[in-house]
């Protein structure tokens, strides 16, 4: 299979991959693979000490995810949810909750302390256990990452074409004059001008800073795109082109993407499904209409009724 | 009555030939927000949908109407019951109580469709686009999309300025026609119609009419109207609800006397 490295320019195939798609589904998840793009299952992650009863003494039940017992907070766990290619994963709960420890997680800023994550196009098992190299791998090649604030995801001393540029060269691209043409094509498609390529992300807007970010997550025709938060703190206009531009990424791509964000509205817009976290954990998973309009858990109820 | 059903249920049965079938279906919701509260939706209800038949579900505001019709579409969970899809003679019905969201969300794209009454209009989209995306979906091309698309707004009578302008500035009625042929263009096999015709006129309502019993012939259709005239002109069979139950069914004639009969 051909999923490591050295496959860097070749997988430059633009809007639908179709055929390579087909054939990454085949070599993909071995007993995992039932088509899901991003498979995730049980996982946690602590911090502080923790203690045997970590688990038992928080989550929804008791308001809170800080144990009683050691201190520890029980950022997210037990979490398990799947994203198909080509679908938008809705995820949302108050601050706290645990939403963007999961997408963390993902995008190995973080270590989970426990749990499993599978990837289609990545066949070599739960990518939690793999060794360094290869999750360097996995977040240059297969996974894109979109953080509210834009300074985590953008080197703001680079030029906005050298921040995609990094990560077209992470994935074994060396022709310098390709990789121009390729960064310039993912700054037309999200509607920065040409002009501002060799300018840096620190003289943006907000919005342009994070329309820089979702070209270099998208630099690689990733798989899987995480979205944490994406259009928070920035005025309704400029939600607007976010959003818009990524309904045009899910009708141009195959890609599977994980939405973070407060907000029913980017919900209702965007994702299919939803998932409704607090205090770390899933308290429902459902479709998006289901969610807002039936909504079966007290805390969802509470969360649908305090739209404005 | 409710044994009446059963055995109605059982007699016009043609074996293979029904499209849905409903057993038992309840639905109440409970409201944590307001102390657990229990909220009556509707309660054993059964009917059969033929292939190719048009259903009209008739009856007061919140008899449960639209409850039903949202139970069918998963928009809302149904409490217990059993809703049994058949996709065809030679496949297994699927129980859309039991589905899953991924089975759910496949269906939805190409075997059930939804006209909702509450006209949620996608901001940013033009009209030509919100009818054309269901053919887009289906990988049709851009161009041939929105000319089918223009075919249906031009014959709803949705003056052309208006077709590359965002229907959340339309009025309701022409908002509501968007919606028709949104659902329309996408030719599922089963189209649930919640008051398509609430918010038209009688001109725009009569195009609606004709437009329905157009794909009546491919289509199984169940709507909720409170248009009596457009059940006497579109049902085959008509159910009556009260009081969160279902009371009466039959045909049109039956149902609503044969005063304009035909």
């Amino acid at each position: 299979m051909n999923c490591g490295v050295g496959e860097g320019e070749g997988k430059r195939t633009g809007r639908k991959k179709g055929r390579e798609m087909e054939m990454k589904m085949t070599i993909g998840m071995g007993e995992h693979d039932t088509g899901q793009a991003l498979k995730v299952s049980g996982l946690t992650r602590i911090y502080g000490s923790s203690c045997p009863d970590c688990i038992r003494m928080t989550g929804p039940d008791h308001g809170t995810n800080i144990c009683r017992v050691c201190g520890s907070v029980v950022a997210c766990a037990d979490i398990s949810f799947d994203v198909m290619p080509g679908e938008i994963l809705g995820i949302v709960g108050e601050s706290g909750s645990g939403k963007s420890t999961i997408v963390r997680c993902l995008y190995f800023d973080m270590e989970p302390t426990c749990g499993e994550a599978y990837l289609r196009c990545y066949g070599k098992g739960n990518i939690f256990q793999v060794s360094s190299q290869e999750k360097q791998i996995i977040r240059n090649l297969y996974t894109g990452m979109v953080y509210q604030n834009p300074q985590l995801g953008l080197k703001f001393d680079i030029t906005s074409g050298g921040n995609i540029a990094e990560k077209l060269l992470a994935a074994n691209w060396r022709n310098v004059g390709r990789i121009r043409e390729r960064a310039g094509e993912l700054l037309e498609r999200t509607e920065i001008p040409l002009a501002r390529m060799d300018d840096y992300p620190r003289n943006f807007s907000g919005g342009m800073q994070q329309r820089v970010q979702i070209a270099k997550a998208l630099a690689n025709d990733p798989d899987v795109l995480l979205l944490d938060e994406l259009t928070t703190g920035l005025d309704v206009s400029v939600q607007a082109r976010i959003l818009d531009l990524i309904k045009d990424i899910r009708r141009n791509t195959e890609a599977a993407m994980v939405l973070i964000t407060h907000d029913l509205g980017v919900i209702r817009l965007l994702a299919e499904r939803t998932i409704v976290l607090k205090n770390g954990r899933i308290v429902e998973a459902g479709l998006t209409d289901q969610i807002l309009e039936d909504p079966q858990h007290e805390y969802t109820q509470l969360l649908v009724n305090s739209v404005l | 009555m409710n044994t009446n059903l059963e055995k109605n249920r059982f007699e016009h049965e043609q074996p293979g030939n029904n499209h849905l079938e409903i057993c038992n279906l309840n639905k109440t919701f409970t409201v944590h927000v307001s102390g657990g509260k229990q909220i009556m939706g509707f309660e054993d209800v059964s009917f059969n949908v033929k292939r190719g038949e048009f259903l009209a579900i008739i009856g007061g505001s919140g008899s449960g109407k639209s409850s039903l019709l949202k139970c069918i579409y998963r928009t809302y969970i149904p409490d217990s019951g059993l809703i049994l899809y058949h996709p065809g003679p030679e496949y297994q019905p699927t129980d859309l109580t039991a589905a899953t969201d991924h089975m759910i969300l496949n269906m939805r794209r190409s075997e059930i469709g939804y006209v909702s009454q509450l006209l949620y209009a996608v901001p940013r989209v033009t009209a030509l686009d919100v009818i054309a995306e269901p053919l887009l979906m289906r990988g049709m091309d851009q161009a041939g999309a929105r000319d089918i698309a223009a075919n249906y707004l031009a014959r709803l009578c949705i003056p052309e300025d208006l077709w590359d302008a965002y229907p959340s500035t339309f009025s309701g009625g022409e908002r509501q026609r968007v919606n028709i042929a949104r659902a329309l263009v996408a030719s599922s096999n089963m189209l649930l119609l919640d008051e398509p015709t609430s918010a038209l006129d009688p001109a725009s309502t009569a195009i609606v009419v004709e437009m329905l019993r157009e794909v009546k012939l491919k289509t199984t259709m169940i709507g909720i109207f409170h248009d009596l005239s457009v059940v006497r002109e579109v049902a085959d069979r008509v159910i009556v609800m009260k009081n969160n139950r279902m009371i009466k069914t039959g045909t049109p004639g039956e149902i609503l006397g044969s005063s304009t009969g035909d």
